[in-house]
């Protein structure tokens, strides 16, 4: 596929709210910014990647949008509110798009106007359903932040959302309809993911543990990460995006991961590019026993020992907007390369390997990759109902 | 010749239906449509015989319903349902099934895994890939009032990018529960419309224009609070009308009646 430049990165996460501190946690796999959480429904107390950093109030004019998934939005948003708008000026504002992953969008602001609800019997004058929940809402809500009147839409497939964003997204510029495209995935912690989770007997107790033996489930996070999708030849490009189904079951992935394998493949078959050509791979790595199993199986089968990781527990599983995170931490290594010497990003877990599973290359702190130009990094993301999507980014020069 | 100086892409309409309580098939949904009045829905539940009991039983209704006329245009096309790419579009999703979690999380009750499975917005599209055996691009997305627009938009980038998938295109949407049904935006009865979309045209199917409308030109009028309700009754009762504008605005359909591999046809297609 044609390939596009992702030239502006915002991100807030657990880790931090600008793109500095946030570089210094995930290349270091500061596990310790995970806060407790303790349960709704069952009581347990668990680790959560919350934003730690007081968000700011939405504009004026913005009061029926205000929410903590749009605040989010809002604050990586800023990051890259320069560039858009530049772009705004040189292209104009009907031929930007807004594509945005998300699984909860304000999620969290009906559950409390339920609760009001339900003890008064009136909802809260706060409560707007349609631009705070409404799942396109966070769309519509970045379009007008930027003042950008072309498509506006949310990609939700819970947690490959904002990776099949970035598909979209390629569509709309290949199709011409834009000529640029916002582009990622935000999401807010509610109640809702984390005590559904925790029926699904999926939340860790600690802090997660990919792909290691002592391995016991997921901390669910939350944030937003913002990119600019263009037309410019810029040196960070969007390769490829590889979309399947497992057509397996609605909550467990296939045993021998062959969606996953399908979206991979068609990701390097969109990029041109043979697996070898992969010089790093984000996993999805949530930390469940069978997420990581049936990954690193169709990883080993399909790369052999790429240098791969998992960065989830650093900030938790940001559900809608996890794959968005991830390809946002591989824009990252890439970017602070240097002379052909990029650091790659650590693997957080507890070093103690599953005997029981395929041997993987697990990236350790301070690991680098000497690569002359170009360079491509891989980021899986798979969700409920055997959604799977692979993103192949690359630097060129 | 298109009145605007925007992008039209071009794909054929092969085939549509839809459900909706009291409006089982597309006969019925003509009727409806051509009589201009308003529609009294009854309880009632799709039938979805493709679908093994045991999954059939954990769908949500949404999923039902989606799945009922996914099947059913692939069948009345003899298109195999496991060879089409899906877009699914719905403004409001799984509101129905969160209404159900949102009581137990009040309770402080442990939540349903299965309904928790099921409350997220692409649940439809998870039953449609498991029961047609579908491995293939599956796009789930809602955009407010334009949803219908975007997921065609989706469904034509699709069709340029693989034209030799049809597209699958479903707009579903369910009333939506107490407490939310009485400020919202909530469609007057449940429903799902499920379009079959192709690069090339065999004999019956309808070669449609799409792409963007200027500001400020004239919007058709609005029959229904639906856009996709809209674009039916056009398809359906404005025969002579070539052009129709979404009540959403911004996006438009024209009948091309010439083949687009004409030249006098301007197509964005490759």
């Amino acid at each position: 596929m044609q390939r596009f430049s992702l030239t502006a990165l915002g991100m807030v996460n657990a880790l931090g709210s600008n793109l500095s501190d946030i570089s210094a946690g995930v290349f270091n796999a500061d596990t310790t910014r995970l806060s407790p959480h303790r349960l709704r429904t069952t009581g347990a107390t668990v680790s959560v990647g919350r934003v730690p950093d007081p968000l700011p109030d939405l504009p004026a004019g913005f009061q029926a949008f205000q929410c903590r998934n749009h605040r989010l939005a809002c604050v990586a948003f800023r990051q890259i509110a320069d560039e858009v708008n530049v772009l705004r000026d040189t292209v104009g504002p009907e031929r930007i798009g807004v594509v945005i992953g998300s699984s909860t969008s304000g999620l969290d602001v009906s559950e409390t106007a339920f609760f009001h609800w339900q003890a008064t019997g009136t909802l809260p004058g706060y409560y707007h359903y349609e631009t705070q929940h409404e799942m396109g809402s966070i769309a519509q809500f970045i379009a007008r932040l930027g003042g950008l009147h072309g498509p506006a839409y949310t990609v939700s497939t819970a947690c490959s959302a904002s990776a099949k964003a970035f598909a979209s997204a390629h569509s709309l510029l290949a199709s011409g309809f834009c000529d640029a495209v916002i582009t990622g995935g935000v999401d807010a912690l509610c109640d809702l993911t984390l005590n559904g989770f925790e029926a699904l007997s999926s939340l860790s107790r600690t802090i997660s543990k990919p792909m290691s033996k002592n391995r016991d489930g997921l901390n669910i996070g939350e944030g937003a990460a913002l990119f600019i999708l263009t037309r410019d030849q810029g040196p960070m490009q969007l390769c490829g995006v590889g979309e399947s189904c497992d057509a397996y079951h609605m909550s467990a992935p296939h045993p021998e991961g062959i969606g996953a394998e399908a979206a991979i493949r068609q990701a390097l078959h969109e990029a041109h590019l043979q697996p070898a050509d992969i010089h790093y791979l984000n996993l999805h790595g949530t930390g469940t026993p069978l997420n990581d199993a049936v990954e690193a199986k169709a990883v080993r089968r399909l790369f052999g020992h790429v240098p791969c990781s998992s960065t989830k527990p650093t900030i938790g599983h940001c559900l809608g907007a996890a794959g968005a995170m991830e390809i946002g931490f591989c824009w990252l290594a890439l970017q602070h390369g240097q002379n052909g010497i990029y650091p790659l990003l650590p693997h957080a877990w507890d070093e103690e390997p599953d005997e029981t599973l395929p041997e993987l290359h697990l990236v350790c702190r301070g690991d680098t990759l000497e690569q002359g130009s170009p360079v491509y990094f891989m980021s899986n993301s798979f969700a409920f109902g055997g959604n799977n999507c692979a993103v192949i980014i690359g630097r060129f020069g | 010749m298109s009145p605007s100086s925007h992008l039209m892409t071009t794909a054929y309409l092969q085939h549509w239906t839809g459900w909706a309580p009291g409006l089982p098939d597309r006969v019925s949904w003509e009727q409806w449509l051509g009589q201009g009045a308003p529609h009294v829905a009854q309880p009632d539940s799709p039938a979805c015989a493709q679908i093994p009991p045991l999954l059939r039983r954990r769908c949500s209704f949404l999923a039902r319903m989606v799945l009922e006329v996914a099947f059913r245009v692939c069948e009345e096309t003899q298109t195999p349902p496991h060879q089409v790419h899906t877009i699914y579009c719905s403004r409001h999703g799984e509101m129905q099934t969160l209404r159900t979690l949102f009581d137990d999380l009040a309770a402080a009750s442990p939540l349903s895994p299965t309904f928790f499975g099921n409350a997220v917005h692409h649940t439809p599209t998870g039953y449609w890939s498991i029961t047609a055996q579908n491995p293939l691009i599956s796009r789930t997305i809602s955009g407010g009032e334009a949803s219908f627009a975007y997921g065609y938009l989706e469904a034509s980038c699709l069709l340029r990018q693989y034209p030799e998938q049809p597209v699958l295109l479903v707009v579903a949407d369910e009333i939506l529960p107490e407490p939310f049904a009485s400020a919202q935006h909530s469609p007057p009865f449940s429903y799902a419309v499920a379009l079959l979309l192709c690069a090339d045209g065999n004999e019956g199917s309808i070669p449609l224009q799409f792409g963007q409308s200027d500001p400020g030109t004239t919007r058709a009028p609005v029959y229904y609070s639906e856009p996709v309700w809209d674009f039916l009754h056009w398809l359906v009762c404005d025969q002579d009308q070539a052009q129709f504008m979404t009540s959403a605005g911004g996006w438009q359909w024209q009948r091309c009646t010439i083949p687009p591999s004409s030249s006098s046809c301007p197509t964005g297609r490759p």
